[in-house]
Order: C-alpha cells, then sequence, then structure tokens
C-alpha cells in the first residue's frame, strides 16, 4: 500500500513513475466509476468507456496540475465533464440511428440488476446541471461545499439545484406534494 | 408511500445508480496505453497549455489567420488571371505576358493589380498641371510582354489625355478664333467642335481641340495665355490594356481567318454544307476582326491626339446667383450629408463585400485551422 499522498502520487507520475498512476487508481477509480454510472443513466458500459477518458485526460494534464483542488475533487470534476462528452456523443448518435430501442437495449446491456428504470428515466430528462448536483450529493455523498468545489460553482447554486431537480425527480416519478 | 419515504427511494436509487459494482476494471492502463499511441501531439500541448498563456496563444491564431488573409490578398485575387505568365518583378508591379480577355481579368492579379489601378487611377484622376510627370513616369510598369515588338511601342503608356479649361474674355469670338487657331492642321490636329452664343460681352461658347499629345502641354500654356482662366482640369486615361487585349485578340482573329481562307482552298474536298458553314464562319470572323480594328484605331486616335475642351465666358455674363434661405441651406445640406452617407454606405458594403468573397478561399480554411486549433487547446488539459 503506498502512503503517498495523492498529490505525491500524481507528481510521481509526472515525473515518470507509472506505478503512481496505478496507486492513484486504486484509491479513487472505482469512484469515478460510480459517479459516471451515476451520470449516465446506471450503464456500466459508458461509465467504463467515460472513466478511461478521463484517465487518458489525467495522464495528458498531469504535469499541469497546479493543486488548486484535491487531487479527488480534480478528478471528480474530470470525470464530470467526460461524461458530459459521452452524453453527447451518444445524444448524435441516437439521433443519427433514430431509434430508442437501440439505446434501451444498450442500457440493459451494461445495467445492474435492480436498476430503477423509472427513476433513470426521470433523470435522463434532468439538465446536466440537476443530474450532476443529484449524483454528486445523493450518489456519491459529497456535501454541497464539495459538489460546489468539483462543477466550479457556488455553494447555493448545488442547494438550489438540488432542490430543483428533486422537485423535477418527484413529478417524473409521480409524487405529489410541496418542498422536497 | 409517504412522501419521505419516496423521497428517500430516490435518494436510495441514486446511491445505487452511482455505485460501481463491476470489480476492478484497471482503466487507468488502458488509458496509459490509449493516451501513448494517441496522445503525443495533444500531450504536448497540454504541456505548452501550461507555460504559455491562453491571450499569447489567441494572439497566434489571430496572427496566422491574418497573415493567411493576407495572403490570400496576394494570391486570391489571382484565381481570374487567364494565361497569365510571370515574367519580372518591378517597383511598380509584375511584368507580365497574357492573354486576359478584358482589362478587369488583367486588373485582378494581386498587388501588381492593385499597384497598377493605383497608377491608373493616379493618372485619371491627376488634375491641374500634375498631369504630366504621370506619363514620363509610367515607364514599364506593366508592359504587357504580348505587345512588345508588336502594334505597340515596347516602353510607353498609351493614355489618352483630356483637358478642360474655362476662360473669360472681353471678346469671346475673337478669343474663340485665336483658339481655332492654335491646332496644327498639317500634322494631323483638328477643331473637334466649335458653339459659340450671344454678343460681346455677353457671349459665351465652346471649342473642342484635337491635339498631339507631346504637344498638349504648349497648347494649354497658349491657351491659358488667351484670357483669365477661371478653372483648369487635365485627366489622363490608360488605354494600354485595351490596346493589348485588342491586338491579341485581333492578332488570333486573323490567324483564324488564315486558316480559314487555307481550308477554303482544300474546298473539292468539303461537301456543300460544310463549305457553306466554313463561309458563314469566316464572314463572322471577318466581322469580328471590323469591329476589332475599329475599336483599336478609335483607341489609338484617342491616344496620339489629346482633347482640349475649352469653354470661354464674355465678362458681362454674370453666373446665376441665387441666394438661398436658411431652411434651404438647411435641406440642401442635409441631402448633400445624405447622398454622400449613402453613397459612402454603398462603397463600404462593396468594399466588406468584395474582401469577403473575394478572400473566401483563404477565409473558410483559416476558420477551420481554427475551430480544430481551439478544439485541440480545449482538449489538450483537464476541463475544469
Amino acid at each position: 500500500m503506498d502512503e503517498r499522498s495523492d498529490e505525491q502520487l500524481l507528481r510521481a507520475f509526472a515525473l515518470g513513475e507509472r506505478a503512481a498512476l496505478g496507486a492513484l487508481a486504486g484509491r479513487h477509480e472505482s469512484a469515478m466509476l460510480g459517479l459516471a454510472r451515476g451520470l449516465l443513466g446506471g450503464s456500466d458500459a459508458l461509465a467504463c468507456e467515460a472513466v478511461q477518458e478521463s484517465w487518458v485526460r489525467v495522464i495528458r494534464s498531469a504535469r499541469g496540475f497546479r493543486g488548486e483542488a484535491a487531487v479527488g475533487t480534480w478528478l471528480y470534476r474530470i470525470v464530470v465533464n467526460r461524461c458530459k462528452d459521452v452524453r453527447a456523443r451518444e445524444a448524435r448518435a441516437e439521433r443519427r440511428r433514430g431509434s430508442d430501442a437501440q439505446r434501451d437495449a444498450r442500457h440493459d446491456e451494461g445495467e445492474t440488476p435492480g436498476g430503477d428504470a423509472g427513476l433513470r428515466s426521470a433523470m435522463d430528462r434532468l439538465g446536466d446541471g440537476q443530474r450532476e448536483v443529484l449524483v454528486l450529493c445523493f450518489g456519491r455523498g459529497l456535501t454541497h461545499r464539495e459538489a460546489a468545489a468539483v462543477l466550479g460553482i457556488p455553494e447555493g447554486t448545488v442547494k438550489s439545484r438540488s432542490h430543483g431537480a428533486m422537485q423535477a425527480l418527484r413529478r417524473g416519478l409521480g409524487v405529489d406534494g410541496g418542498a422536497v | 408511500m409517504s412522501e419521505h419515504s419516496k423521497r428517500d427511494d430516490i435518494e436510495e436509487g441514486i446511491g445505487a445508480m452511482s455505485t460501481w459494482n463491476g470489480g476492478e476494471t484497471r482503466l487507468w492502463e488502458a488509458a496509459l496505453n490509449q493516451a501513448g499511441t494517441r496522445g503525443r501531439f495533444i500531450g504536448a500541448l497540454g504541456g505548452l497549455k501550461e507555460r504559455v498563456p491562453a491571450p499569447a496563444v489567441a494572439a497566434l491564431l489571430v496572427a496566422a489567420v491574418g497573415f493567411g488573409v493576407v495572403l490570400g490578398g496576394v494570391v486570391g485575387y489571382g484565381g481570374s488571371v487567364p494565361d497569365g505568365v510571370l515574367l519580372e518583378l518591378d517597383n511598380d508591379g509584375l511584368v507580365y505576358s497574357t492573354q486576359a480577355s478584358t482589362l478587369d481579368d488583367q486588373v485582378s492579379f494581386g498587388f501588381a493589380a492593385e499597384a497598377f489601378d493605383m497608377q491608373r487611377g493616379r493618372d485619371r484622376s491627376s488634375a491641374g498641371r500634375q498631369w504630366a510627370p504621370a506619363r514620363a513616369a509610367s515607364g514599364v510598369a506593366l508592359m504587357p510582354a504580348d505587345a512588345m515588338g508588336q502594334d505597340l511601342s515596347d516602353d510607353v503608356r498609351q493614355i489618352a489625355y483630356s483637358a478642360t479649361v474655362a476662360l473669360e474674355s472681353d471678346d469671346v469670338r475673337a478669343l474663340i478664333d485665336r483658339l481655332r487657331a492654335l491646332v496644327d492642321t498639317e500634322a494631323g490636329e483638328f477643331v473637334e467642335g466649335v458653339s459659340i452664343a450671344g454678343e460681346g460681352g455677353d457671349a459665351n461658347g465652346r471649342v473642342t481641340l484635337r491635339v498631339r499629345g507631346e504637344r498638349l502641354e504648349d497648347v494649354l500654356t497658349q491657351v491659358r495665355a488667351l484670357g483669365a482662366v477661371l478653372s483648369e482640369e487635365v485627366s489622363a486615361q490608360d488605354l494600354t490594356n485595351q490596346l493589348v487585349d485588342t491586338g491579341a485578340r485581333l492578332r488570333n482573329e486573323r490567324r483564324v481567318e488564315t486558316e480559314l481562307l487555307e481550308l477554303m482552298e482544300t474546298h473539292d474536298r468539303l461537301d456543300l454544307a460544310g463549305l457553306v458553314r466554313l463561309r458563314k464562319e469566316l464572314g463572322e470572323v471577318r466581322g469580328r476582326i471590323e469591329s476589332m480594328d475599329a475599336s483599336r484605331m478609335n483607341m489609338e486616335r484617342l491616344v496620339s491626339l489629346a482633347s482640349v475642351r475649352v469653354s470661354v465666358r464674355g465678362r458681362d455674363v454674370q453666373p446665376e446667383m441665387r441666394v438661398e434661405s436658411g431652411w434651404e441651406r438647411f435641406w440642401s445640406g442635409v441631402r448633400a450629408y445624405w447622398s454622400d452617407g449613402v453613397g459612402r454606405l454603398g462603397r463600404s458594403m462593396g468594399g466588406l463585400l468584395s474582401f469577403a468573397v473575394g478572400r473566401v478561399l483563404w477565409w473558410v480554411p483559416g476558420l477551420v485551422l481554427l475551430a480544430v486549433a481551439w478544439r485541440l487547446w480545449r482538449r489538450s488539459g483537464a476541463r475544469a
């Protein structure tokens, strides 16, 4: 078990120590996959794709990491952005295919048994910002402050997005009532 | 199900969806391979991004596009020059051989043509006594090689000069008689037109003289001495390229005529329909030759004989004076400025359109390059 900090591992990798990246991945890859999975509607295949692309980005940018945020925060931020790319790419591909059936089949292919189709569908209908806040806060258990750091937005915005997202989800799932 | 329990369900659902249960994936290793094979260039860009500030990169990109546009100015204009062969560069522009079909084709030849155009514009707009050096300085700035040793002299532009002089005199008729006497009929000069109205000091008249180009300055000096000069304007029009163009096309048509005549001589091998077609073609070629010949002769006459238009006014003739009221002055000013503004707007739009369309071959790749560079730049570092 490597006892160096995340920053030290990243710096070591930037200096050419390949194994340091492995150690860093050992600490964060599972969390990154979880985040990506939540943002990509529970698809394991798309989550793997997004996380692999995130690692590519990490590899290329490791030298430029300035330590302004924690490595974990930085990794999450990269994953969030890669997931946006993947979603956009998938949306384009779906438009080309013009078929929702294929999308459902693909989702089913990499989906963990027990996934809530209604929730997934309601999450899909949310905007990127709201989905990200929900997954970070409720999916990955980050505080509002930590989610704000990942997304680069004010903490108040995280709260309002979270509130709006939950209301939208409740509407989408057919739950009546007022504030969450 | 209560609202709170439903909320808990939603949070649990999101939590379940955001949990990885797929075991160890070692995606970082695949990413290492991917980055190693695909991204050296982008990786280098990523490193650059940390060392070079974004404004510097943006400035570089803008400079690159600007360079492309300027380059487009040099080369982009040249697209429409037919059969042009560059021979030599000089300070004024390009000396080139061409069989361009129109003057505009030749003018569209990049900076050389612009330089030529400016020169031509200067020649055309030269006024007063500044006209003389224009011809002296013309040299061989744009002497088309096609014309060398042919119909035109080798080192002088073919320029048609015209002058307009307004004089005032006590005796208009006597002055017009003296003006008519200025032409040297033996040298081919002549009086193109005379008109006189009124008598004595109330008379006014107009005379148009055609004098040899090399005598223009002398004639103008004599004209100025005959009365009080009210205004004077001299302009020049460069007909070199029209003459060269016409000469080239004329020679070409004559070659065609010769070939057709040679074909006619073998008429025993032609059927009647072929013979008729040949005659028709020959007739058309000869028609074009005559038309071009006339056009060329007309231009040569314009070049060889400058036009001097002199208007003479008697001293007792008062120019019509009309006092405008304040409002009339105001509205005439508004009209003048409006007209001027519209004219300027039109010219600006025309210039912009010409710039945008004329350099489209450079704009489009430039913008594509800019977009690609920007995308690479954005991809080169972690999006934060």
